[in-house]
């Protein structure tokens, strides 16, 4: 059985896409640290710049909602 | 349950700040009085921690110290500690200012002191007094210009105006092969153009997003527990979602200042990381913005 769906189903997709980068970067960044503590800075400024662009992706789709 | 859904998004924090004070030809937002109680707590705070600056720091003092050697020393691992010295006076008020005012934003009575409109009960401000400063777009995207222009200054200085412009369609190969991927270097710094044209944009509604979307997730929250009758348990439902936004105040501060400050850093990078750089990574920086320009690109 097929539901319809309608609405806004751009930000649906880019909610879960965000979610996933968002999660994948911080599941490396943990075993980054975990493998090299003394580390723990550089790869805390480089995963923070990754989830950024990540997440940065659901701004532009909720912007982009029909009214 | 739709009906729930509807009221929840009917309910929700206004998109654009309301005006307070307006007479015509001068208006002052609910966000600009929030704006300048924040940027007064930092100056008042300097001031009197740095009262009377003593050599072995305690109290007010200590904890201003701590705050701006903290952060010197993050961006100096990333800009450099020359280019940090030079910059340091926006990257670190953004953060301080970002921070301080999106805290201030969680404090209770903001946002739900102020003036009711007529003909509207009392479960309803329409002007608050307060509103999360950077819950208002103009604010987010004026930082956000001012770093866009900062940029070009401080890109064009560093590196100068050929400089620049080798930098952005130069090639990177010597030789022969180096004039053979010249027209690839050219679509890249194209590519480039088109990134460094939408950073404004991004800078600012990811901050925006953030901020309005955490404000209307706790109303939201709030709204929910009055429709379904248990307005009483609002306070316990509504703790979770305050550390949320209590990260999210720390997060998104260090966000926009480490994304600025990595922009910077892509274009104005020098080959001499001398004195202060104590993190021992001198000789890994060419690889260090490898990384970080796959980043911003």
């Amino acid at each position: 059985m097929l539901a319809e769906v309608y609405g806004n189903v751009h930000v649906a997709a880019a909610a879960i896409g965000a979610g996933f980068g968002v999660a994948l970067v911080g599941a490396k960044a943990c075993e980054a640290v975990g493998r090299n503590p003394g580390a723990a800075t550089p790869i805390l400024v480089q995963s923070v710049l990754s989830m950024a662009f990540a997440e940065g992706l659901i701004f532009f789709a909720i912007f982009l909602v029909a009214k | 349950m739709t009906n729930l859904a509807l009221n929840i998004l009917a309910a929700g924090l206004p998109k654009n700040p309301p005006p307070i004070f307006d007479n015509g030809t001068v208006v002052f937002t609910n966000s600009m009085v929030a704006t300048w109680v924040g940027a007064a707590a930092i100056m008042v705070f300097a001031l009197v921690a740095m009262r009377e600056p003593r050599l072995i720091p305690s109290g007010a003092q200590n904890f201003a110290e701590w705050i701006v050697e903290g952060l010197a020393n993050l961006l100096a691992s990333i800009l450099g500690w020359e280019m940090m010295k030079k910059t340091f006076w926006y990257f670190g008020t953004v953060f301080l200012f970002i921070m301080s005012v999106n805290l201030f934003a969680l404090i209770p009575g903001v946002g739900s002191i102020g003036w009711v409109d007529a003909g509207h009960g009392f479960e309803h401000i329409s002007y608050p007094l307060f509103r999360g400063v950077n819950a208002d777009l103009n604010m987010t995207a004026a930082m956000s210009v001012v770093f866009f222009f900062m940029w070009f200054y401080w890109a064009f200085s560093s590196l100068g105006p050929v400089g620049f412009f080798t930098h952005l369609f130069g090639s990177r190969q010597p030789g022969v092969i180096g004039w053979l991927l010249f027209p690839i270097f050219i679509c890249v710094g194209l590519i480039e153009c088109v990134s460094i044209m939408f950073r404004p944009v991004s800078l600012s509604f990811r901050l925006y997003g953030n901020i309005f979307g955490g404000e209307n997730l706790l109303e939201a929250m709030y709204i929910v527990c009055t429709k379904m009758g248990v307005t009483f348990l609002a306070p316990f439902v509504l703790v979770p979602f305050y550390f949320f936004e209590l990260i999210v105040a720390f997060v998104q501060a260090l966000v926009f200042c480490l994304l600025t400050a990595a922009f910077t850093s892509t274009m104005c990078s020098h080959d001499d990381h001398g004195h202060g750089d104590d993190h021992g990574h001198g000789h890994d920086e060419a690889h260090g913005h490898g990384a970080k320009d796959a980043h911003a690109h």
